[in-house]
C-alpha cells in the first residue's frame, strides 16, 4: 500500500519532529505557567492593575502568528535562534488564558469563606495557600488547558522561521501539494492537542470542589 | 484575668469619609464569662461594632479593649486567633473536611494533625455530631444546622475565651434554632475543661434568643447604645426604644390568643 510505504519511509521524521513540537511546546508553556500564575496572583492583590494588564496581554493576542515571529526576528538575543523565536512567541500566546483564569479563580472565592479566612487569623500567604489557590485551581487548570492546545497549534507555524516541529511536514506538504505530507504533520499535532487537553482536564476533574457550583 | 472584662469598648465612634456616623460613642463591655446580646434593626450598627473586637472593621476613635488590652496594642493575627468567630453563613471552606474545618486554626498555628484531629473528634462530640460519620465528610453534604455545629465547633477548637457571633442562626428554623442555642450554651460552658465560662459577644435580632443566652442586652439605634440592660429587666424597661422592640414580637400570639 502507497500509505504504509509513505508512513515507513517518513516515520524517524515524524516521530522527531513530534518530539521537537512537544519539546517547543513545553518549554513554552513551563514559561508562561511561571510567568501567568503569579501575574494573575497579583492582579488579584490589586483589582485596579487588573483591567490595564489584562488589556496588553489580551493586544499581544490579536497579533498574527507569522507577523509575530517576523517581530522577533531582527531582536537581540531571541532573534539568534528560531527555537527562542518560536518559544517566546508561544509564550505570548500562553499568557492570556492562564492570567484571565488565575485572577477570575482567585477573585471569585467566596467572599464569605475569605471573610472567615481573614477573621480567623491567616496570614496573606496562608490564604493564598490554603483558600485561593485550591478554591481557584480547577479555573487555573482550565486556562492551562486553553493555552495548551492553543500552543500546540501556533508550534506549526514556528516551522516558517525554521523552528521545526510538525510545521515542517505542513509547510513541505503545502508547498510541493502532497496531502499525505501535509496530515504527516496535521495528524500527530491534533493528536497531541488532544492528549494534552485530556491529560488537564483529567487532572482539573480531580481537583475540582465538590458542592461549590463551580466548575 | 481578674477584673478585667473580655471587651470594653471605649467611645468607639466610626464615620463615613461622608461624615455619617455607623458608630457613635460606643461604651459599653462584656464581663468576663458572660454573654452580652446586641440587638438591633438591620443596619443599626451592630455588626459593625462586632467586627472592631477582631478587627476586621476599622474605627475613626476610641478605643476598643480585649482581655484588658488595646486592640491596637496587639498584633492583629494572634488576636484574631484567640478569638472565636461565628457567622450567619458560616463561611466553613468548602475544599476542606469537617475535621480540617474544625482545626483551621490549630493547623495555622502548626499543630499537630493527631493533635488536630484528636480536638476536632473531641469537638463533634461536644456539639453532637458522631466523628465516625461526620469528621471526614465536606461542608456541601450537611444540612444547615449540622454545618452551624461544625462552624460552633471551629470557632472553640483553639480554646478561645472569647466568642464573636453574627447572627449565628438566623438562617435556621426555629426549631432546629433552638437546639442550636441549647449547643452553645453547653460548649460556652464545657470547652475550656476548666470550669471558666466562654465570654460572648452576640449580635442578633431576634429578643427571645437575646434573652435566652445572654447576661445583658444591648439595643444598637442608629450606631448608639438605646439601652444596656440586664436581660431580666429588659420586658419591663420603660425606655421608649425597648417598649417599640418588645412590642414588635409576639404580635401573632397576642392576636390570636
Amino acid at each position: 500500500m502507497a500509505g504504509s510505504g509513505f508512513l515507513q519511509e517518513h516515520w524517524d521524521e515524524i516521530v522527531s519532529l513530534t518530539l521537537e513540537h512537544l519539546w517547543l511546546t513545553s518549554a513554552a508553556m513551563v514559561f508562561a505557567t511561571a510567568i501567568s500564575i503569579p501575574l494573575g496572583i497579583l492582579l488579584a492583590r490589586w483589582r485596579a492593575l487588573a483591567r490595564p494588564v489584562l488589556g496588553v496581554v489580551n493586544t499581544l493576542q490579536t497579533i498574527p502568528s507569522l507577523a509575530m515571529f517576523g517581530f522577533l526576528m531582527p531582536l537581540p538575543f531571541i532573534g539568534e535562534r528560531a527555537a527562542r523565536i518560536a518559544i517566546v512567541a508561544l509564550v505570548a500566546y500562553a499568557l492570556l488564558p492562564i492570567v484571565r483564569n488565575t485572577y477570575t479563580g482567585i477573585t471569585g472565592v467566596d467572599v464569605t469563606v475569605m471573610d472567615v479566612a481573614e477573621a480567623v487569623g491567616m496570614t496573606n500567604w496562608q490564604r493564598l495557600r490554603k483558600v485561593e489557590l485550591p478554591l481557584a485551581m480547577p479555573f487555573i487548570l482550565a486556562g492551562l488547558r486553553t493555552a495548551t492546545v492553543t500552543c500546540v497549534g501556533i508550534a506549526t507555524i514556528a516551522a516558517a522561521v525554521g523552528a521545526g516541529g510538525l510545521g515542517e511536514f505542513i509547510f513541505r506538504g503545502v508547498a510541493s501539494v502532497d496531502n499525505r505530507l501535509v496530515l504527516a504533520g496535521a495528524v500527530p499535532a491534533a493528536m497531541l492537542a488532544l492528549g494534552a487537553d485530556g491529560l488537564l482536564g483529567l487532572l482539573e476533574w480531580k481537583l475540582r470542589v465538590p458542592g461549590t457550583g463551580r466548575p | 484575668m481578674g477584673a478585667s472584662p473580655a471587651i470594653e469598648f471605649r467611645n468607639v465612634s466610626y464615620r463615613l469619609p461622608d461624615g455619617r456616623a455607623l458608630l457613635n460613642d460606643v461604651t459599653l463591655g462584656v464581663a468576663a464569662g458572660t454573654t452580652v446580646a446586641l440587638l438591633g434593626k438591620s443596619g443599626s450598627g451592630k455588626t459593625t461594632l462586632l467586627r472592631t473586637v477582631n478587627r476586621m472593621h476599622g474605627v475613626s476613635s476610641g478605643d476598643v479593649l480585649v482581655r484588658g488590652r488595646s486592640i491596637f496594642e496587639q498584633e492583629v493575627i494572634e488576636l484574631r486567633r484567640s478569638i472565636g468567630y461565628v457567622i450567619q453563613e458560616t463561611g466553613l471552606f468548602p475544599h476542606f473536611t469537617v475535621e480540617r474545618n474544625i482545626g483551621l486554626v490549630l493547623e495555622i498555628e502548626g499543630k499537630s494533625a493527631t493533635a488536630i484531629s484528636e480536638r476536632a473528634h473531641a469537638l463533634l462530640e461536644m456539639v453532637g455530631l458522631d466523628p465516625s460519620d461526620f469528621a471526614r465528610r465536606l461542608p456541601h453534604e450537611l444540612s444547615g444546622g449540622q454545618r452551624q455545629r461544625v462552624g460552633l465547633a471551629r470557632a472553640l477548637a483553639a480554646g478561645q475565651d472569647i466568642l464573636l457571633m453574627d447572627e449565628p442562626f438566623g438562617a435556621l428554623d426555629p426549631l432546629t434554632r433552638a437546639e442550636m442555642q441549647d449547643v452553645l450554651r453547653r460548649l460556652t460552658l464545657e470547652v475550656h475543661g476548666t470550669g471558666a465560662r466562654t465570654s460572648v459577644l452576640l449580635v442578633t435580632h431576634d429578643l427571645d434568643e437575646a434573652l435566652y443566652l445572654a447576661e445583658r442586652v444591648v439595643l444598637i439605634e442608629d450606631g448608639c447604645v438605646a439601652a444596656n440592660l440586664p436581660a431580666e429587666h429588659f420586658l419591663s424597661s420603660p425606655i421608649p426604644a425597648v417598649q417599640a422592640y418588645v412590642r414588635a414580637i409576639h404580635r401573632g400570639v397576642e392576636t390570636r390568643q
